[in-house]
């Protein structure tokens, strides 16, 4: 009886300060739109599931991990040998992050076919693709991390990209390396992006992000915002929160089974002087990219061929970015070019990829 | 009666699933492995840079190294899945209780 009233104050005095009854009335309140494409809504919170794991398990690494020349790549194979569990832990860290660009992707792309990102939801799908930017450039920063030699040469060639950039882009190599080429600057900056910048940038995108589904809802089809259909909600608690649990129970087990039985390995220390393995590739949410810059030649007419394609890259991420401008009405002609566009943009994506992976 | 089972037994499973955790933890790491990727520091300076790459393994794989480790981490696999699948079950009627409540409209009055 005590300690119910303990419980009782206890849950008033944080009331009182917090005001957590107008974010439970909320959460009551809140309905989610049932319609055949509700099951992408998953993916969404499956990123956040995915993110999740990779601060806790970037967290534990980051107690053994030393960001130095001599000692990163010792570091990694400590934890990897000699840590309890620190194999499992770098395992978990690698496939989740992953599964994570996995969601990030399968999210935006099911938010291009059913095309939500449509006004009044515009910003809401452009902080949605600087995610996944974010997202690309970590997998970037943590493959150098574990300082072999496929990591450093892969390195190497990424941030050599930007070079083909007019005017700025022997500027941004440079920043990326921290100086001409790359060495253990490169690797402390990229550690500092990896840990400190990127994940403070990722959580503000998240919570603008987050704010914006929870002031604009989540869309629905088009028959029902023209009162054609009569729109069909689920009461976010419990009903829609429990079946978001299963999903991320099975993508928990999912992700663990994988890297248990999957682990990554570690390449011996990367030697500066030493040339470039064969063989290098980045990894595969790259691999489009680079078997894209690849197809062009070295010249194209008195341009260079790389300064092209980059452009080229940049060009269509721009557009990538603004879609909701150039797509922003429902018009059943335009709404069928951008379903295929989409459907062409996978099969590009997937395609290069298998290429790349069998050249 | 049985739902109080119900209740205890993801408890069960939780509790099975941070024991079989545990154990994988208490393996200590194979010597002969740290030996091996300690030994270019032990080793006096080399002659040549040549020898000290033959020193260092090529590739170090991340996987149980010993009988134990590996049952540990099988049987923590086995137990993450089981504890799964008891949660997705209990989960599963807790959704069609909430479900049947929502049709009989039994927040409607409470919640709008």
């Amino acid at each position: 009886m005590k300690a119910k009233n303990i419980g009782r104050s206890l849950k008033a005095w944080f009331e009182e300060r917090l005001g957590l009854s107008a974010v439970m009335n909320f959460l009551g309140k809140k309905t989610v739109p049932q319609n055949k494409h509700t099951i992408w809504s998953y993916t969404g919170s499956a990123i956040l599931l995915f993110f999740g794991i990779q601060v806790v398990t970037g967290i534990m690494l980051a107690f053994y991990y030393r960001p130095t020349l001599e000692e990163a790549n010792k570091s990694v194979a400590r934890i990897m040998t000699e840590v309890p569990l620190g194999w499992i832990i770098r395992s978990v860290h690698f496939w989740s992050a992953s599964a994570m660009i996995v969601t990030v992707f399968v999210h935006l792309f099911s938010i291009w076919m059913i095309k939500s990102y449509r006004k009044p939801r515009e910003l809401t799908w452009m902080t949605g693709v600087l995610l996944l930017v974010a997202s690309l450039v970590f997998g970037f920063t943590g493959y150098l991390l574990p300082w072999d030699d496929l990591s450093l040469s892969a390195t190497k060639v990424g941030t050599d990209i930007p070079r083909s950039i007019p005017i700025v882009g022997e500027w941004v190599t440079k920043f990326l390396r921290g100086g001409d080429d790359v060495t253990g600057d490169t690797l402390t900056r990229f550690f500092s992006f990896h840990i400190c910048i990127l994940p403070l940038f990722l959580l503000f995108l998240l919570a603008v992000h987050i704010y914006l589904i929870q002031k604009q809802g989540m869309s629905v089809p088009l028959s029902v915002e023209a009162g054609k259909e009569k729109l069909a909600e689920l009461p976010f608690w419990p009903n829609f929160i429990y079946r978001e649990i299963i999903v991320w129970l099975v993508l928990f087990g999912a992700l663990i089974t994988v890297a248990v039985f999957l682990p990554p390995s570690l390449g011996k220390a990367a030697d500066l002087m030493a040339p470039a393995p064969k063989g290098i590739k980045p990894e595969w949410y790259f691999l489009f990219l680079f078997q894209t810059l690849k197809l062009f030649p070295g010249k194209i007419l008195f341009i260079n061929g790389d300064t092209i394609a980059v452009f080229l890259i940049v060009a269509a991420l721009v557009l990538f970015f603004f879609l909701p401008f150039l797509d922003n009405k429902p018009d059943k002609l335009k709404g069928k070019v951008i379903t295929w566009l989409a459907w062409a943009a996978i099969v590009y994506a997937v395609g290069m990829s298998i290429w790349s992976l069998l050249t | 009666m049985k739902k109080r089972t119900a209740c205890f037994l993801p408890l069960v499973l939780i509790i099975g699933v941070f024991s079989a955790f545990a154990a994988t933890i208490q393996q200590p790491a194979p010597k002969e492995k740290d030996k091996s990727i300690q030994a270019p520091a032990q080793q006096p300076p080399a002659k040549d840079k040549a020898v000290q790459a033959q020193a260092q393994p090529e590739k170090i794989f991340a996987a149980p190294q010993n009988i134990k480790e590996r049952t540990a981490v099988y049987v923590f696999v086995a137990w993450l899945w089981a504890a799964i699948f008891v949660l997705v079950y209990i989960l599963r009627l807790e959704i069609k209780e909430a479900d049947r409540l929502l049709e009989l409209k039994f927040y409607r009055d409470g919640k709008k």
